[in-house]
């Protein structure tokens, strides 16, 4: 009886974690994050996972913004700015993502909490950040087996975790490791230092850690492609693609105006001259 | 600015119209040419206004505030003056373009807030 009623707490406990973490966007272990968009709602079948970081580079200086693939142009963002683009889109011989953003004055920029909305950008307006799968793909060849016996990481207490090695870029760290933890693969790179790729760990998926030195935090960056990026015209303004009809928008406008006021002056000349 | 810009005039203008004219009749006028010279005025304020208000936004980066108050206020003074000289039963124009502009303004700014 008395274990009957705890089964029920903790299945209500899991049922209640579990829709809490549904409202409020939260993923756990493989559920995927799907963006808030219209497009992407509607083309679901069509997209590409991605889930990686692209530096806005157009040819202009900025990236352009837009409602979806080939859409309207919502604005522009300068080149250098990192947007996380979780689903790609083929158009043509053009690949999209979409993307989240705020403003800032009359920019846009990357942003993926409080004010924010998703938007589509042409990813060959971009540059890749290189990410984990950058590495794996060009050390596929250095990858060997783990062949220790965690000795190195036993009783060790805030093992540091990074993106990849040499990335410089701590993603967290575990306060203790137990059976549980695997290294699948090791990498040692042209220091000697030992590295190991953990796939799967208490939620945390695709990380390294340095198995020379497991708690040093301040493994610079190394060997990391420099980007250069677009610059730029200066005193020029970025103008949205697509058919641009602020000059036929004004003169309407001003049409508008200018035959109202005539009529109103008309109007009101013919009633003075009534009037007498 | 693109073709979908001249919905957002049309829209708007639309709008305005019918919430201006609306408390105008409500307010008590009845005189069927200041209604047609209310109408012909937003015609010429509103389209404006929303027009500026976008270039200005996009193009100069000031803050939004300042924009809206500076064009808000001309387009009050230029429909009281266009009252005050044309309108037949209008008694106190520039009070009347105050309140009709003030009521457009905040009931398009709460429809915009709940679309």
């Amino acid at each position: 009886m008395k274990q009957h009623k705890t089964n029920r707490i903790v299945g209500l406990i899991f049922i209640c974690s579990m829709l809490v973490s549904l409202l409020s966007g939260f993923a756990i272990a493989d559920v995927i994050w799907e963006p808030e968009d219209n497009f992407y709602r509607a083309h679901m079948e069509d997209c590409t996972y991605v889930n990686r970081d692209y530096y806005a580079n157009g040819e202009s200086g900025y990236l352009e913004l837009f409602t979806q693939p080939g859409g309207k142009s919502l604005g522009f963002s300068e080149n250098g700015k990192l947007f996380h683009v979780q689903f790609s889109y083929t158009l043509g011989n053009e690949v999209w993502g979409v993307v989240e953003y705020g403003s800032e004055g009359n920019r846009l920029v990357p942003r993926s909490d409080g004010d924010y909305e998703s938007a589509w950008i042409n990813l060959k307006d971009t540059k890749l950040k290189y990410d984990a799968v950058s590495f794996e793909e060009d050390h596929q060849a250095e990858l060997t087996s783990y062949t220790g016996d965690y000795s190195e990481l036993k009783d060790i207490q805030n093992i540091v975790i990074w993106t990849f090695p040499n990335s410089g870029e701590i993603s967290g760290s575990f306060d203790q490791i137990d059976e549980n933890f695997i290294i699948d693969s090791q990498y040692k790179d042209i220091n000697g230092t030992l590295w190991g790729h953990v796939s799967y760990y208490y939620a945390s998926k695709n990380f390294w850690i340095c198995i020379s030195k497991p708690t040093d935090t301040n493994i610079p960056a190394k060997d990391l492609p420099v980007i250069a990026f677009n610059s730029p015209s200066p005193d020029a303004d970025p103008q949205p693609t697509g058919n641009d009809m602020t000059t036929a928008i004004i003169i309407c406008v001003a049409a508008a105006i200018l035959i109202s006021a005539v009529q109103i002056y008309l109007s009101n000349k013919k009633k003075k001259k009534n009037e007498k | 600015m693109q073709i979908d810009f001249v919905w957002t005039l049309l829209i708007s203008l639309g709008l305005t119209e019918l919430m201006e004219l609306g408390l105008a009749y409500i307010l008590g006028l009845r005189n069927k040419k200041d209604f047609v010279l209310m109408a012909m005025v937003n015609v010429m304020t509103n389209p404006a206004v929303v027009l500026l208000n976008a270039l200005l936004t996009r193009k100069t980066g000031l803050n939004h505030f300042l924009i809206v108050a500076f064009l808000e206020t001309a387009a009050i003074v230029i429909e009281g003056a266009y009252y005050k000289n044309y309108a037949e039963k209008i008694s106190r124009p520039f009070l009347f373009s105050l309140e009709t502009n003030a009521f457009s303004y905040t009931v398009g700014l709460v429809i915009s807030h709940i679309i």
